[in-house]
C-alpha cells in the first residue's frame, strides 16, 4: 500500500516537471532542420529532465555498505544469460540467484530489485521487448521459489535497447540475452 | 517503338539528373504504370532543394502508379494539338505544365495544367499564391491534385513520418518529417533508446515508448505544443502503443498483472484486457472501422499474427506457413496487413490479403522491418538493416523503391506513417 502511494508520487512528480519544462519555453514551434533558413525554433523537449528516475516506491540511500560491497561475493554477480530464444535459466545461475534472494529476504522489504530482461537485435523492438520480459519473468520466478517476496521484485524489459555488445555476430547477441540484476538503493 | 523512345529518354534524364534527396529505384518485371509527363515550369526557382517540377515528378512515381518523365522545354503558353500528340506518340497518357512568376519580395504564383494526351482535352488548371518557404508544400499540393483527379483517391504528398533517429554519440532523436525526408522537426532528444512512436487517428501527437526511466514508459507527446504525459508507467513493462481510429482507446502491451506482455485497452482511467494469452501477445494495431486489432501472439510456439474482433470477441489466427511473422499494420481499407515475414532468407516486408491468406514478400533483401503504411494504402515505409541510415519506402506493387537519410551518421528506427490530415500540417 505504501509502496503504491510512493509510485504515483513520483508518477505526479514526474508528470509536473514535464510540465514545468514545456511551459517555461512557452508556445512548442521545435526546430526545423533544413528547407527554411533564418527560423529560430525552439529547443526541443530534453528527456530525463527530471532525471534518472530510481523504480519508483523505493528510497534510494546514499552509499551502499553491507555484503554486496565484498569482492568475493555472489551478490557481485548481475548478469544471467540465456540461449537464443530461450527464456530457461541455466542450472550455472542458480547458486548466484540463491544468495541474491537470500541477501533480498534479509533485507525485510527495505530494498527492492529490479530484473532488467535484455534480448538480441534480431526481430521487432517490441516483440524483442517480450522476449527480454520473459527471461526476467523467469529469473524472478526463481526468486520467488527461494522465498522472496512478490512486493520486493519488479521484473522489466528493456528488450534490444540496452545492448552490452555492439555488432551483429553470436558473440555480441550472446553477451546481449541476458537479465540483469539491480537494487533499487543502488 | 513508342515505348522503347520513352524508356531511351527517360534513362537519359536519370543519367543527367541534378543530385536529389531522393534515391528512386525501379524495380525490374512487369509494371504498367501511368506514364505521365512533366514539363520544367516556366520561371521556377529552386527555393527549398528543388524545383517544383522535381517535387511533383517524384511524388508520382513514388507511389507506384504512376511513371513520370521530365520534360527539359515548357509549352504552358504555347501548347498544341502537336505537343500533345508528340506525347502521346511517345508513350505519355497525361502532361503537366506550368509556370512560377515572382510577384514581389518572397510572394510567388505557380499556375499549371493538366493535359490528357489521348484526348488532347484540357483536364484542369489552377494557380495557387505562396511564399517562398512554402513551396515544397505548394508542389505536393499539385500532386495531390493530379493524383486525386485522375485515380480519384487521395494523394499522400504533404503527410508526414515520424522516426528514432540513434546518432553515433549516442544521441535519440524522435523526428518527423515530410514523407520525403525535408523540414525534419525534432520532437526528443534522450540519452536512452526511443522507440516504437505512433501517431494518434488526428495526426497531433505522437505515442512511444523511452527508456529515460530506466524502464519502458509509454508516453503522448503533442505536436501542437511540444508538451508531453504519461500514458503508460505500470509495474513492469509498458510498450507497443496503438491509438484507435476513434482516438479514444490507446492499445499497449503492458505486463502489470505479473505475467508476459498482454494487451490492454487504455481509455480515460479505464483499462482492460483485451484477453488472456499462454504467451506474449505485442504489437497491437487497430483496423480502420475500430472494429478489429491485429497482433501478435506466441501463444503457438512461434511468432503469428492474430485479429481481434472486438464486436464478439473472437480471435483469428491470420498467419501460417512461416515461424516468424510480425509488425502488422493495416491498410487504409482495412483489408490488406503490411508485417515482416521470414521466409528460408530472411526477413522481408510483405502484404497478408486477410480475406484469403494469400501473402506476398515486396521486398527480397531478407533483412527488413518496422513496415508503416501510408493512409491511403499506395506505399509502405520500412527500414532495411543492410543500411540503416536509410528511411525507405516500396509502393504496394513492389515496383518502386525509395530512400532518404535524416543524416549522414545517424541509423532510422521505426518509421511511422502519419494519417492524411492533422490540425498542424
Amino acid at each position: 500500500m505504501k509502496k503504491q502511494n510512493f509510485a504515483s508520487l513520483a508518477t505526479i512528480f514526474f508528470a509536473l516537471v514535464l510540465t514545468g519544462c514545456a511551459a517555461s519555453k512557452g508556445a512548442y514551434s521545435g526546430n526545423i532542420e533544413d528547407d527554411r533558413s533564418g527560423e529560430a525554433g525552439l529547443a526541443p523537449v530534453s528527456a530525463g529532465t527530471a532525471g534518472k528516475a530510481s523504480s519508483p516506491g523505493f528510497v534510494k540511500s546514499s552509499t551502499i555498505d553491507d555484503e554486496r560491497t565484498s569482492t568475493d561475493s555472489l551478490l557481485q554477480k548481475r548478469i544471467i544469460y540465456f540461449d537464443y530464444d530461450k527464456s530457461a535459466v541455466r542450472d550455472e545461475a542458480l547458486p548466484i540467484l540463491h544468495t541474491h534472494a537470500e541477501f533480498l529476504n534479509n533485507k525485510g522489504g527495505a530494498i527492492g530489485i529490479v530484473l532488467g530482461g535484455h534480448a538480441d537485435n534480431r526481430g521487432s523492438n517490441e516483440y524483442n521487448l517480450a522476449l527480454g520480459q520473459r527471461r526476467a519473468n523467469a529469473v524472478r520466478d526463481i526468486f520467488l521459489s527461494y522465498g522472496a517476496s512478490a512486493n520486493d521484485i519488479e521484473a522489466i524489459s528493456f528488450g534490444e535497447e540496452q545492448p552490452r555488445a555492439q555488432g551483429d555476430n553470436e558473440s555480441a547477441w550472446q553477451e546481449n540475452r541476458r537479465v540483469e540484476i539491480r537494487y533499487t538503493d543502488e | 517503338m513508342n515505348r522503347l523512345t520513352a524508356l531511351v529518354i527517360a534513362f537519359a534524364l536519370l543519367l543527367f539528373a541534378p543530385a536529389r534527396a531522393l534515391d528512386i529505384q525501379l524495380t525490374s518485371g512487369d509494371w504498367q504504370p501511368i506514364n505521365i509527363f512533366v514539363e520544367l515550369f516556366l520561371g521556377e526557382e529552386n527555393l527549398n532543394g528543388q524545383i517544383p517540377s522535381d517535387i511533383i515528378a517524384d511524388d508520382l512515381t513514388v507511389s507506384g502508379n504512376f511513371r513520370a518523365y521530365k520534360e527539359n522545354q515548357n509549352h504552358a503558353n504555347a501548347m498544341s494539338a502537336e505537343r500533345l500528340g508528340d506525347i502521346r506518340n511517345r508513350g505519355g497518357e497525361y502532361l503537366i505544365t506550368g509556370t512560377v512568376n515572382n510577384k514581389s519580395g518572397k510572394q510567388y504564383t505557380l499556375s499549371f495544367t493538366l493535359y490528357d494526351t489521348l484526348t488532347n482535352d484540357k483536364i484542369g488548371s489552377y494557380s495557387i499564391v505562396f511564399n517562398n518557404e512554402n513551396q515544397r508544400l505548394v508542389a505536393h499540393n499539385v500532386s495531390n491534385w493530379i493524383y486525386e483527379t485522375i485515380l480519384s483517391k487521395a494523394g499522400i504528398f504533404h503527410t508526414k513520418v515520424a522516426y528514432v533517429v540513434r546518432h553515433e554519440d549516442g544521441t535519440n532523436e524522435l523526428k518527423v518529417a515530410d514523407y520525403d525526408g525535408h523540414n525534419r522537426l525534432v520532437m526528443l532528444t534522450s540519452q536512452d533508446h526511443i522507440i516504437s512512436p505512433t501517431w494518434t487517428a488526428n495526426g497531433n501527437s505522437l505515442l512511444y515508448v523511452s527508456f529515460e526511466q530506466n524502464k519502458p514508459v509509454i508516453y503522448q507527446q503533442s505536436l501542437l505544443t511540444g508538451e508531453r504525459s504519461i500514458v503508460a508507467n505500470f509495474k513492469g513493462s509498458n510498450s507497443a502503443p496503438a491509438a484507435s481510429p476513434d482516438n479514444r482507446t490507446i492499445a499497449a502491451a503492458l505486463t502489470e498483472h505479473g505475467g508476459l506482455q498482454q494487451i490492454y485497452l487504455l481509455s480515460g482511467n479505464r483499462k482492460a484486457r483485451l484477453r488472456e494469452s499462454k504467451g506474449i501477445d505485442t504489437e497491437p494495431v487497430f483496423s480502420p472501422d475500430s472494429k478489429h486489432l491485429a497482433f501478435i501472439s506466441d501463444e503457438s510456439g512461434s511468432p503469428q499474427i492474430y485479429q481481434f474482433n472486438l464486436d464478439d470477441n473472437k480471435t483469428r489466427r491470420l498467419t501460417f506457413g512461416s515461424r516468424y511473422n510480425v509488425s502488422p499494420d493495416y491498410s487504409a481499407q482495412g483489408d490488406v496487413l503490411t508485417l515482416v515475414r521470414r521466409d528460408e532468407n530472411g526477413d522481408n516486408i510483405s502484404i497478408l490479403d486477410i480475406r484469403n491468406g494469400d501473402t506476398i514478400p515486396l521486398t527480397n533483401t531478407a533483412s527488413t522491418n518496422s513496415p508503416s503504411f501510408a493512409p491511403n494504402g499506395d506505399v509502405i515505409s520500412f527500414i532495411d538493416d543492410r543500411n540503416k541510415k536509410n528511411l525507405a519506402t516500396v509502393s504496394v506493387n513492389g515496383k518502386v523503391i525509395v530512400f532518404w537519410r535524416d543524416s549522414e551518421q545517424g541509423e532510422i528506427i521505426n518509421p511511422s506513417w502519419s494519417p492524411i490530415k492533422s490540425d498542424w500540417f
